[in-house]
């Protein structure tokens, strides 16, 4: 049995995708220099953050039980208002699938949107920003 | 009534499947409830200390918030509170802290095993009475 492979070339790969979108991009916080919500000028922003690893996948053997790990990401679009989120998320989702995901060392089996919370309203500033959560599944082996 | 299953019982197979089936419930029951109290407790131990009020609000459920009831063998765990939303998912500012994402994944070994043994049990009390 192998130890579990890192994570850390999967996360790359997805980063490195997202920063195709030309919008500022944040690795699990605010993009430097991220726009406030009374910044008249604000712009849209993304954060990547990986969530839950499952090292040992559905798919896994009893001689390796991580082969198949199964790692878990969600990524917030952030935007001033209800429509420049839900772009923004429409925008990550066709930046992420819509192209086959290379991810050193492993082959990905499947990367797909894993579900979603539909637009927020986040009143903890003012004036208040609004965000989408979109999930994504990654299985490798 | 057909003759032929007749002639080789398969009205009596029938019969006792169904009967199988229906015992089959309530002895799945019990264990998925138990699966998703443990799932329960992991959330506990996970959710973010400075949030009691949604400590308080994992609860266990039939799908939806449904009621439990002897037969129920699709149900839910997890946070009735709004923060509990929340914490799982983030917000604009704020990062999630997930609690619920994975909270069965350590029982999940487990849970095949005792309602695969259930399954059986049942299906042959259902058989044989």
């Amino acid at each position: 049995m192998t130890a579990p492979a890192a994570t850390t070339p999967a996360d790359a790969a997805i980063l490195a995708r997202l920063e195709t979108l030309q919008l500022p991009v944040g690795d699990a916080r605010a993009p430097e220099g991220a726009s406030t919500s009374n910044d008249p000028a604000f712009r849209t922003y993304v954060i990547l953050y990986p969530r839950t690893v499952s090292h040992i996948g559905e798919t896994s053997t009893v001689t390796n039980r991580y082969s198949d790990p199964i790692l878990r990401y969600q990524v917030t679009s952030v935007g001033v208002d209800r429509l420049a989120a839900k772009t923004a998320s429409d925008l990550v989702c066709a930046a992420l699938l819509g192209a086959p995901l290379v991810v050193a060392g492993r082959t990905v089996v499947a990367f797909m949107h894993d579900g979603s919370v539909p637009v927020q309203r986040d009143e903890a500033v003012t004036p208040p920003l609004f965000y989408v959560v979109d999930y994504f599944r990654l299985d490798l082996n | 009534m057909n003759p032929v299953g007749k002639a080789f019982g398969l009205d009596d197979l029938e019969r006792d499947l169904a009967n199988a089936a229906r015992t089959i419930d309530l002895y799945v029951s019990p264990e998925v409830h138990h699966t998703l109290d443990l799932a329960k407790e992991t959330q506990i131990e996970r959710v973010a200390v400075d949030s009691g009020k949604t400590r308080d609000s994992i609860k266990v459920t039939g799908l939806d918030g449904a009621e439990w009831t002897p037969t129920t063998v699709n149900g839910e765990a997890g946070p009735t509170w709004f923060v509990g939303a929340l914490l799982e998912h983030g917000t604009a500012t704020m990062a999630p802290k997930p609690f619920v994402e994975g909270s069965l994944d350590p029982h999940m070994e487990d849970h095949k095993a005792r309602t695969l043994r259930a399954a059986t049990n049942g299906a042959l009390r259902g058989i044989v009475t």
